[in-house]
């Protein structure tokens, strides 16, 4: 079921069911990963990961298939990165890990909302590191210790 | 003046340039309406994750709602009644995206989306493409007594009154 469909009503505008979208998934996305079960507490938010990484970094999603746009790390400030799709119009906005499972859980905008012409669809995927994130998004997080912390 | 050999040798030299470079890698601009939609989406999860850290505090009840819940999706949205609570916060007459209760139902605390009050605020005249980014859909949460922040329609089929 689409995230919009349990939340609102009739959407006002395109804007409103992409927001209530957003709504319904960080909700799931707190769901599921409780800091009790050993999820890090704070969400990992890929354009402020963008900032500490140099060169450019791939976000977009690693289950698809095609080219895969990427993004310029910016230290310092400066523009947020942002070319961060992949052909299907995937990538991931936010992660947060359980690190001593191996775990990943990934917030990806997963393209245009096929009930709501203009509005934005997301979704919430949990996987091994390497399922979920691709090999930049895991080096930045273990760059910023989201990775790394369990010994 | 290139010649034939040197066309072929330059021709060897992009190819062998392309097999060296990651296919998967292909720099280009996101379409600026796909930043704003992921823009939007973003607060929504922000404020997703803020209701349901709420709810599944000690004093939550442990459930956030949504208006399906409670009503048809042919409904026009639920708004947050025009209460000085809600006045107080500049969240009044807002359409409700979701919310969550304590335990005993003392207090409640409510995402409301707060796009239509950018849009009543930037009057047509004040909105140029100079001086003026478009508003961006956005969300808070609110918090107070349920009878101040979260309508009758709600408080009576949530059995509050």
């Amino acid at each position: 079921m689409k995230p919009e469909a349990v939340v609102l009503q009739k959407p006002m505008d395109p804007a409103q069911a992409t927001l209530a979208n957003g709504v319904y998934c960080g909700d799931v996305f707190k769901r599921l990963t409780r800091f009790d079960d050993g999820w890090s507490s704070s969400i990992a938010w890929t354009n402020y990961l963008g900032y500490d990484t140099p060169g450019e970094m791939d976000v977009g999603f690693p289950g698809g298939s095609g080219r895969i746009l990427t993004r310029s790390g910016k230290s310092g400030g400066g523009v947020p990165p942002k070319d961060n799709f992949d052909a299907l119009g995937r990538s991931i906005l936010a992660v947060k890990i359980n690190d001593a499972q191996g775990w990943a859980a990934v917030l990806i905008d997963r393209g245009p909302d096929d009930d709501n012409p203009g509005a934005q669809d997301c979704e919430v995927i949990i996987g091994k590191f390497a399922d979920v994130l691709t090999p930049d998004l895991i080096a930045a997080l273990r760059f910023k210790s989201y990775i790394g912390r369990t010994p | 003046m290139t010649t034939p050999e040197d066309r072929i040798r330059q021709q060897r030299l992009r190819l062998l340039r392309g097999l060296q470079t990651p296919r998967v890698y292909d720099p280009g601009p996101l379409p600026p309406d796909l930043l704003q939609k992921q823009e939007i989406m973003a607060n929504g999860v922000y404020c997703g994750n803020i209701i349901q850290s709420l709810a599944e505090a000690p004093h939550g009840d442990g459930k956030v709602r949504y208006p399906l819940d409670y009503f048809d999706e042919d409904e026009d949205p639920i708004l947050t009644p025009d209460t000085e609570a809600n006045h107080k916060q500049d969240a009044d007459n807002l359409p409700i995206l979701a919310w969550a209760i304590s335990r005993g139902g003392w207090e409640a605390w409510v995402v409301v989306d707060i796009l239509e009050r950018h849009k009543f605020k930037l009057s047509p005249e004040l909105i140029t493409a100079q001086d003026v980014t478009p508003p961006l859909a956005n969300c808070k949460v609110i918090s107070g007594r349920p009878s101040d922040v979260l309508p009758q329609e709600i408080l009576e089929k949530m059995g509050l009154i």
